[in-house]
């Protein structure tokens, strides 16, 4: 498929996440282009800057918390005259979206932290749960997705039907864009991730765009989870209930991890049979559980253009291993047959909208240039030069419900253009670290306490 | 006296029971796993062990009659390694100016005396007066030093213990030096226990947070911290729910961290031990250059916007019921 053959095509069946009528610079930078990865650097510019400013606007006006900021570092929208000036844009640091009260406080700092309008949000009981007060606004439309560090501290981002959508759409867009050779619509997917309509994980929520691109979706884990059940997954408990629950969990995870194997490692069978099109999308170290068990029934498949692999999160297996991506890519060609140019790694984080995606050709992370615009900056908040590492930072333009302006715990190596694949614009290489002292995270570690005996 | 014992801290709160329970085992499994490696790096502890400067001030000789707090009350009284009442601390304390100063002024003496004079060190935990005299000591030797002066003073001090996550530099200086420890922080993704003192000034609970010299603050890139600075979301984050105040620290509360530190693995210990002296020779140079107040100032303007503030404002389409 052609790559302008993407947008046609997906804007078709994803019409639902389309606005109507597209009616702002950041709607447009998303919605127009006909690539998130391949526009000239020129046209992508104009999208962006457009985009950023529009957005950096919409938050110093509507965002108290952000203004304040903004004046305590002497900004506003009239310095921003160009991309050159998105540097002047202030970053939050992600810790930030970490730092929240619980109980009651909890709903009006979420509703604080908004800079779009907080809809009519009724909270019942005098000290609600943060699982409680995600249900209100979850009655409300608004989404509060969330992430969890092994720490057990959670990362909360609000984000509204429109900032959801987006996220819904751009996800589509750049992991498509990239597998095109391999996309129909009757493919069928296994979600390797929670199901998106039992959690609030962001990672799981997003992925919910999935069940609109191909024709089936099954899930890997297929069961309700809350803020409390991840944490205590993470090992974070505060009463002797919760120290049951989490021996309980423990103790069902063996059973449950095996019959899990064993539908994929059934489906794998069935699509196989029926020479099916086929999607794995999520943790690696699930797929690797799977690859695991067939690789010990000496089973192997020939899927060959007919499937792929879209990971994400982190490639830890073990609370000790790390599983490096290319022996990753090496173990499905052998086992499944899926050729390595079907398998891609995808970076995103709850905190943003933006998402990068491996191309085919070299693997590196390559960026929806459009829309959304990466700083890589060192510890004085300066851009790093292209070949240096440093903090991946982002400006988003599509995050409407919060600022998306956030520097990171992560550390990335950037280069100006891939030195692989020919498409313009900045890359980043494609493994990802924590930055030294940062609590591990990422959705993969978060599902692999879920399920992991260990 | 069970009662008071509780006050006191004497009996181990469940939440530090907890933290403890769930930090050694992964300790233990390091340990363990890297037997060799832990008894080569304690020879080499032997044959070249670490230099502690001596203490750059002398205590004072303690004169009979010297005011100090003979008080009962809570958070007055001595406690587990916290001796008040001890003659070397009340020298101190009226050196520093117990009883002819205004309490904050007082308060800041002790705390700036702390915190310049005592240096961090890995050491086995003992009494406030042996840190006193060494000029060294963990966060929790400073802690019970300051609790100790202040008290003698007849200011109420407490203490406030939480496990925590490390910005990276600290955790490149302090915990990657010593692969057993980063191994060890790692598998638990914070530091098993940390604290910061409080002392009741003019009403209220002040944070004190005298952990690190102004040269290593400077090395590591941090403000100089001052009374009333609380370290949270500066140097460190601390984890949810881990957060205790006490009066006291309880009994057996240095058994396993002296254990580790003096015997198992004294090597790693002296391994940070000297990596942290590094850094302070290297602050040094930044605080002779810059000059310490200009060096703060420009740091401190980084950090407030690093984490800006929600005062939470009422929004009236969230209603509770």
């Amino acid at each position: 498929m052609l790559v302008q053959d993407v947008k046609t095509k997906l804007d078709e069946i994803l019409h639902d996440y389309i606005p109507s009528p597209i009616s702002n610079p950041a709607e447009r930078a998303l919605y127009e282009p006909k690539t998130f990865y391949g526009l000239p650097d020129k046209e992508a510019n104009e999208y962006k800057y457009k985009a950023i400013k529009y957005a950096f606007q919409h938050h110093y006006e509507n965002n108290r918390f952000y203004r304040e900021m903004c004046r305590e570092n002497d900004v506003s929208p009239d310095d921003i005259k160009s991309i050159d000036d998105f540097s002047k844009i202030p970053l939050i640091t992600h810790r930030f979206f970490k730092d929240y009260p619980s109980g009651r406080d909890f709903a009006v700092w979420l509703a604080n932290l908004m800079s779009t309008e907080v809809p009519k949000v009724v909270i019942k009981g005098k000290n609600p749960s943060f699982d409680d007060v995600i249900d209100a606004f979850s009655q409300a439309g608004v989404m509060v997705t969330y992430s969890s560090g092994t720490t057990g501290k959670f990362t909360f981002i609000p984000r509204d039907a429109s900032t959801y959508k987006m996220g819904q759409y751009a996800i589509g867009r750049s992991a498509i864009e990239m597998l095109r050779e391999w996309y129909e619509p009757d493919a069928n997917g296994f979600l390797l991730f929670p199901n998106p309509k039992k959690t609030n994980i962001y990672v799981g929520k997003v992925t919910n765009v999935m069940y609109d691109l191909v024709k089936d979706v099954q899930v890997a884990i297929d069961r309700k989870i809350t803020t409390q059940i991840l944490r205590i997954s993470m090992g974070v408990t505060f009463n002797f209930k919760e120290k049951m629950m989490s021996k309980m969990i423990k103790t069902a995870s063996r059973k449950m991890n095996e019959d899990m194997v064993t539908r994929i490692v059934n489906w794998i069978e069935e699509m196989h049979r029926r020479k099916e099109r086929i999607i794995f999308a999520g943790a690696p170290f699930i797929l690797n559980m799977a690859l695991d068990r067939l690789e010990k029934e000496g089973k192997t498949y020939e899927f060959g253009e007919r499937g792929a692999v879209l990971t994400g999160g982190g490639w830890k297996i073990y609370e000790d291993k790390r599983l490096p991506v290319e022996v990753f890519r090496e173990r499905v060609g052998k086992i499944l047959g899926i050729p390595p140019h079907n398998c891609l790694d995808l970076y995103a984080m709850v905190e943003s909208n933006g998402f990068l995606v491996h191309c085919p050709e070299g693997h590196y992370f390559h960026i929806p240039k459009n829309y959304f615009h990466v700083r890589v900056i060192d510890d004085e908040g300066e851009d790093v030069a292209y070949g240096e590492e440093g903090r991946f930072a982002f400006l988003d333009s599509i995050a409407m419900s919060y600022p998306g302006f956030i520097s990171t715990g992560d550390k990335v190596r950037i280069h100006d253009e891939c030195p692989v694949c020919g498409r313009e614009g900045p890359v980043l290489e494609p493994e990802v670290e924590r930055i030294k002292g940062e609590e591990i995270r990422g959705c993969a570690e978060e599902m692999r306490r879920i399920i992991m005996e260990e | 006296m069970i009662r008071e014992w509780r006050e006191k801290g004497y009996i181990m709160p469940a939440k530090m029971l907890k933290i403890t329970m769930g930090a050694l085992p992964s300790l233990i499994k390091v340990l363990m796993r890297h037997p060799i490696y832990v008894m080569k790096s304690n020879m080499a502890a032997k044959k070249n062990p670490v230099k502690y400067e001596k203490p750059s001030y002398d205590v004072p000789e303690y004169v009979e009659g010297m005011p100090y707090c003979k008080s009962n009350e809570r958070y007055l009284r001595p406690t587990h390694l916290c001796n008040p009442r001890a003659k070397e601390i009340i020298a101190m304390a009226n050196y520093l100016g117990a009883y002819k100063l205004p309490a904050w002024d007082f308060a800041n003496n002790v705390f700036n005396f702390i915190k310049k004079n005592i240096k961090l060190a890995f050491v086995g935990l003992d009494r406030e007066v042996d840190t006193l005299r060494r000029g060294t000591g963990t966060c929790i030797h400073q802690l019970s030093l300051f609790a100790a002066l202040c008290r003698a003073g007849g200011l109420k001090a407490r203490y406030k213990l939480y496990s925590l996550a490390l910005v990276e530099p600290l955790y490149q200086n302090m915990i990657e030096v010593s692969p057993i420890m980063k191994s060890w922080y790692d598998a638990l993704g914070s530091f098993m226990l940390h604290g910061t003192a409080e002392v009741y000034v003019d009403g209220k609970w002040v944070v004190a947070d005298p952990t690190f010299t102004p040269e290593y603050e400077a090395a590591m890139g941090l403000p100089l911290a001052k009374l009333g600075d609380d370290p949270m979301g500066i140097w460190n984050y601390p984890l949810h729910g881990t957060v205790m105040a006490l009066e006291g620290l309880p009994y057996g509360v240095g058994v396993a961290w002296n254990f580790l530190v003096n015997f198992i693995a004294k090597g790693e210990r002296v391994k940070i031990d000297r990596s942290m002296n590094e850094a302070r020779k290297y602050g040094k140079k930044i605080l002779h250059e810059m000059g310490a107040e200009e060096y703060d100032a420009s740091v401190r303007a980084k950090y407030q916007a690093k984490i800006p503030k929600i005062t939470l404002e009422k929004v009236p389409s969230i209603m509770f019921e």
